[in-house]
């Protein structure tokens, strides 16, 4: 045994009210009649006696009480100190990144770690004297003066029961180790034991305290770590005073702890449960664990509790359960009451302080306590009494990690809060009209105070004089209308370019950004309303045949008036046996006259510059030139291409124009008679008109190269007009038969409302039914990524709805919604889990095939979510370990072989990034699984500290944050100088645009402001 | 837990003559966001004896209050020597810089304040009028002297605290230990900048 007095732990030589050492054994925290909580390094008082650097001793003074601090407690997580004092409210003190500031005035030193009150109780009305938090942290029970028990939830910080029974001061309060109880010690000489689960009294014991004389700063009770026993102080039997013991169950006492000389103000357990080993040597005891010892062992391995017991009689006393005399008696360590006792979480070090300003603490070893149970062993110990504690407590948090994490994952969840620069940008450039700045004077400028005070009307200035300082404040000072003087303050901590760059703005600048970055956000918000409008209005027009052309939201705005195709499948008996025939349900005829513009903005030039237009103008030639003989069956379409009112080309084509599709490499008119004439920017017609065999119906193309075609009878081609080479060349009678099953339509006809490339550059069709394919091309078939196969989802109705799709693929599950809502039968069912679950993985799928990667992050979340909310630890085993990859050996062996290798990345994000940031902490919402995750988090830092640093995603795989460049666009992207050559600075500017045409209606369609993801998409393309 | 600590202050232009404005450069923390401005005001004791020639120098308003660290100067005017006895003007007197938050005074900072003529021969033999362009003062900026009053900064959240919560003779308390008596200060002593 080894005793110490570090006098260098003081609290300004006032008396030390409370001690308590953090769970994990690296501080532990005094609280004293100054005020003030300390927080101090264990290593200075380590039992090696290794004194470090005086200055690492104290590692924070905490200054936020206005009263002696009574109680000093930390969570079993060791995050928080609790310190409650006689200012009535407790305090809940968390580190905080960063170093440790200086309190101004003080004269101290800075602290060491920056240790801050993060959350404050209020609701006593007297001195906080005792706390304890419950056995998972989750809730902290304080005694007050006030004759209460105050119940806190630690989420809230809000207080959810108070416990009003006792008649005096509540002096002590202890939490049941099982949680089912706490107990609390008063003056009024009475324990109150309470049922955790009702708040219920369950017993009032009435005993040895009776008798008790004096009046003392504590009662500071006990709850034995295996439960059974409670430690009450300030007990009296003649003629010594007492520590009565109560047993669980029966709640009386059943015997005393007798000898102190004077009241005894608290005790405390040892955290573990100790035994006694046959030998007494370190060596076996160590061995006898792993064996097992305890099974062999007899009567003498009986498993017992160490308690230690200090007193007003200054003497602190250490006993067992296992004998009646107690093993150790500490004299003369104080000069005046002790008040407090802490155990070290290895069992063998006691911390005890004391009303005369100091603390000594006592280092024990083995030999005199005996061995300390692994916690396992006590759990057994528990479980065997008391059934499976772990299943009353699966909220415990087991690593202050699963906390971390927690709190990620809710600020994950939360609704994005604004930030605070936002808001203050908003709050500077609303006032710009009576915004003022007045400039910052320093010493060298105080002399011409007038001429600034001039000056000081004068937002401009404000860039010319913060200059003039080395370290110049940049504020805003400007008045209210009630004529105060308002400041807002400058943020310390952020870049100071970025300051500058506020205050060099002035008001109406400062307007332009948010403006500009809003009005895309805005209009996509605006537009899916009005386009979702129009697709039901096209619905009721395909029973009429009369469908209205409609905008579509991608960039590559198209037009198509055939709407709605009826593909036929003909009967064999009709004909040619198996083939396609492709019906517009709309009515061709009588379309003669139909203007068609599309326009295009050119972003570059900001949104003064005119839009670049085609237009398809359908001429009747039968009256000017050709003559009677071709009346009927000749037209020509001219098609012109303008940029505001300016001719660029034009062009005459013999046939009717059904598609028009553009973009800044090329244009593309499809016509009526299964011919496809290919333009340059510049309108020179590329190649010779293309023979499709029939009429394009649908025609989309990317922002490169890429153009896709559908002709009436279903076929779908792909090109690369760049290489001038054909991608892909299929057919939608896939989607024919796997829809039989599905629509209620006639058998063999389908549907289509567009068909489209997707951002990932694969083609996408969208039937009538609402349902989505997706042509994958490693594949070569259609994938379905949307479908109404799980109305019963939890997610089928919340995804996105009310607010603006983000994505492809929700924009997609937005129109399956809206288009089943509308059936009658549809009802809501509820769901069973599964098919949430399988919703979820085939969303999942989905969003990965059409390579949208913010998607495909949203449904990751919500997947692992899912699954750990359900606990499915095999699928979130499984999840994890995809994203982690195979083990760190074997990872170099396996990269070598090519086919097997495990890509890090998923649509250009790091596995491991996305596993820590968001897999993890969407696992932490259910502490069941916590197991898995520290499990998981200990691989992941494994494999980081392995890892070389992070080489960037390969090639040319965007961040998470961008539309995301498909990877099928790759021989686009790794030829970005071919491109620019050809069509420099266009390339990045202008929107590609596609208009169909085939019904006799005007139409006008404005290339929208793209959205900011598309935005980023197109920077990406420029930076690759 | 105060939701607002003064990290420092750096007083700028020290020493300066009388007339020169005061200026403070005061940086604080905020621990948690609050809904209303912080209110800074600077007080001039006029006179040890009597609270009622102590000038209102400066009260402004800052905000928006959110986490983090900010610092910003506090700019006021040089008191009024007509408002103060000519006998006081010279000599030791005291200057306060005080925060509040909804009329709720937490912290207050005391610096000494000497003035003296910066001349060796009137400091010797002041004048009977005092000369108020050659007086120099000189702000005792290496002991300030940092008072804190606990006040409730969310006072909502006391309410939410429900049927148990505490009985408001305790909030009139804290409401005793705050602001109030300072305030008395009429805010026509404003003076502009």
């Amino acid at each position: 045994m080894i005793a110490e007095k570090p006098v260098w732990v003081k609290h300004e030589g006032l008396q030390i009210f409370s001690i308590d050492v953090q769970p994990n054994g690296e501080r532990f925290a005094t609280g004293g009649g100054d005020h003030k909580v300390r927080i101090w390094n264990m290593k200075s008082v380590d039992k090696d006696l290794q004194n470090l650097d005086p200055k690492e001793r104290l590692l924070a003074t905490l200054r936020d009480h206005f009263g002696s601090v009574n109680c000093v407690r930390w969570a079993k997580h060791g995050r928080y100190v609790a310190s409650g004092s006689d200012d009535q409210v407790i305090q809940i003190h968390e580190r905080k990144p960063g170093s440790g500031t200086t309190e101004f005035g003080s004269g101290e030193p800075p602290n060491v770690e920056n240790w801050k009150a993060v959350m404050t109780l209020r609701g006593h009305t007297a001195d906080v004297v005792d706390m304890n938090w419950s056995p998972d942290d989750s809730m902290l029970a304080s005694g007050s003066l006030d004759n209460t028990v105050h119940i806190w939830n630690m989420r809230t910080g809000l207080c959810t029961t108070v416990l009003r029974a006792h008649l005096s001061l509540v002096k002590g309060v202890t939490w049941d180790p099982i949680g089912t109880f706490i107990a609390s010690q008063s003056d009024d000489k009475t324990v109150i034991i309470w049922r955790t689960s009702d708040w219920s009294m369950a017993h009032r014991t009435v005993g040895h305290w009776e008798k008790s004389l004096g009046s003392t700063f504590f009662r500071r009770l006990g709850w034995s770590p295996c439960g059974h026993f409670v430690t009450t102080t300030h007990g009296f039997q003649k003629p010594r005073h007492s520590a009565p013991v109560l047993e669980r169950g029966e709640w009386s006492a059943a015997f005393d702890f007798l000898g102190h000389n004077a009241p005894i103000i608290v005790v405390k357990f040892n955290h573990s449960m100790f035994k006694r080993t046959t030998s007494s040597a370190p060596e076996t005891k160590r061995a006898g664990w792993s064996n097992g010892t305890s099974k062999s062992g007899g009567k003498d391995l009986q498993p017992y509790n160490v308690i230690a017991i200090g007193s007003q009689d200054r003497t602190i006393t250490v006993w067992t359960t296992a004998s009646p005399r107690p093993l150790f008696v500490a004299k003369h360590f104080f000069g005046q009451s002790v008040v407090d006792l802490s155990w070290s979480p290895d069992g063998y070090s006691l911390f005890a302080c004391s009303l005369d300003g100091t603390v000594a603490m006592i280092h024990f070893n083995p030999k005199e306590l005996g061995v300390r149970l692994s916690d396992t062993e006590l759990d057994e110990l528990k479980k065997s009494r008391y059934g499976d504690v772990r299943g009353r407590q699966a909220n415990l948090v087991e690593s202050p990690a699963q906390l971390l994490l927690e709190t990620a994952s809710t600020k994950l969840s939360g609704s994005k809060r604004v930030s605070s620069d936002t808001q203050q940008n908003q709050v500077t450039a609303k006032p710009s009209a009576n915004m003022e700045s007045t400039a910052k004077r320093r010493k060298s400028q105080v002399d011409d105070r007038s001429k600034t005070a001039e000056a000081s009307g004068d937002a401009l200035n404000k860039a010319s004089t913060s200059n003039q300082a080395s370290n110049p404040v940049n504020q805003k000072v400007y008045r209210r209308p009630d004529g105060r003087k308002r400041i807002i303050p400058e943020a310390v901590g952020v870049p100071q370019q970025e300051n500058n760059i506020d205050v060099a703005i002035n008001g109406q600048a400062h307007n332009f950004p948010p403006a500009s970055s809003a009005a895309p956000g805005k209009e996509d918000n605006g537009d899916f309303p009005v386009e979702t409008s129009n697709r039901d209005l096209s619905m009721k027009e395909v029973v009429v045949r009369n469908p209205d052309p409609k905008e579509r939201p991608r960039i590559t705005a198209r037009a198509t008036i055939t709407e709605s195709l009826v593909i036929e499948k003909v009967s064999g008996a009709s004909g040619r046996d198996g083939t396609l025939n492709v019906e517009p349900s709309v009515g061709i005829k009588g379309t003669s006259s139909t203007d068609l513009l599309i326009r295009v903005f050119d972003w570059k030039e900001g949104e003064a510059a005119a839009p670049v237009c085609l237009e398809a103008c359908p001429k009747d030639h039968a009256l000017d030139t050709i003559g009677a003989v071709s009346t009927s069956m000749v037209k020509e379409t001219e098609i012109s291409c303008k940029r505001s009112g300016e001719t660029l080309w034009s062009d005459r084509i013999i046939g009717r124009v059904t598609v028009l599709a553009g973009n800044p490499n090329f244009w593309a008119v499809g016509c009526e008679d299964g011919s496809l004439q290919v333009y340059t920017k510049c309108g020179r017609r590329a190649m010779p008109t293309m023979m499709m065999g029939s009429a394009a119906t649908f025609i989309d193309c990317d922002d490169s190269w890429k153009l896709l075609l559908v002709t009436r009878k279903g076929s779908l081609y792909v090109w690369d007009l760049f290489n001038r080479k054909c991608i892909l060349q299929d057919s939608l009678s896939s989607l024919i038969s796997s829809n039989v099953n599905l629509s209620s339509t006639v058998e063999g006809t389908i549907k289509v409302i567009s068909v489209k490339l997707s951002k990932s550059g694969s083609p996408l069709v969208v039937l009538a039914t609402r349902h989505a394919f997706l042509f994958d091309t490693s594949l070569m078939c259609w994938l379905r990524v949307a479908d109404d196969c799980f109305p019963a989802s939890n997610f089928s109705s919340s995804w996105n709805l009310g607010s603006a799709p983000c994505g492809e693929l929700a924009g997609l599950q937005v129109d399956v919604r809206k288009y089943m809502a509308r059936k009658p039968g549809w009802n809501r069912i509820t769901d069973d889990g599964m098919q949430t679950r399988a919703h979820l993985e085939s969303q999942l799928a989905s969003s990965l095939a059409l390579e949208s990667p913010n998607e495909y992050r949203q449904c990751l979340l919500a997947y692992v979510r899912f699954l750990a909310r359900e606990a499915d630890e095999s699928r979130l085993r499984e999840v994890c370990e995809s994203f982690l990859g195979p083990p760190t050996g074997m990872a170099e062996a396996a990269s070598t072989d090519t086919n097997l290798s495990w890509d890090p990345y998923v649509l250009g994000v790091k596995k491991h990034k996305l596993l820590r940031n968001d897999i993890l902490p969407a696992m932490a919402s259910n502490r069941k699984v916590q197991r898995l995750l520290s499990e998981f988090m200990d691989l992941l830092s494994e494999y980081e500290n392995t890892e070389p640093a992070d080489p960037g995603p390969k090639g040319s795989a965007p961040t998470i944050d961008c539309g995301g460049v498909p990877s099928s666009l790759d021989q686009m992207d790794s030829d970005p100088v071919a491109v620019t050559a050809i069509t420099p600075l266009t390339i990045e500017n202008e929107k590609p645009v596609s208009l169909g045409n085939s019904a006799a209606l005007e139409t006008s369609i404005t290339c929208e402001k793209p959205g900011s993801e598309d935005r980023e998409r197109q920077e990406q393309n420029s930076r690759d | 837990m105060s939701s607002i600590n003064i990290t420092n202050v750096t007083v700028l232009d020290n020493p300066a003559p009388f007339v020169n404005p005061f200026q403070f450069e005061i940086s604080y923390e905020c621990l948690t966001s609050l809904k209303d401005d912080l209110e800074w005001k600077l007080i001039y004791v006029g006179s040890a004896e009597d609270e009622s020639s102590d000038q209102l120098l400066e009260s402004v308003l800052v905000g928006p209050v959110n986490v983090g660290n900010y610092r910003f100067v506090l700019q006021a005017d040089s008191p009024d020597p007509s408002k103060i006895r000519e006998q006081d003007i010279i000599g030791v007197t005291v200057l306060l810089l005080t925060c509040s938050y909804m009329d709720q005074e937490f912290v207050r900072v005391g610096y000494y304040v000497n003035n003296d003529y910066e001349d060796e021969l009137l400091r010797e033999e002041p004048p009977t009028k005092v000369l108020i362009d050659k007086v120099q003062r000189n702000i005792l900026t290496d002991k300030p002297r940092v008072t804190k009053f606990p006040i409730n900064f969310h006072p909502e959240d006391e309410q939410t605290v429900g049927d148990d919560g505490p009985p408001p003779a305790e909030l009139d308390d804290s409401d005793v230990n705050g602001e109030a008596q300072v305030l008395v200060e009429q805010p026509q002593q404003l003076q502009e900048t």
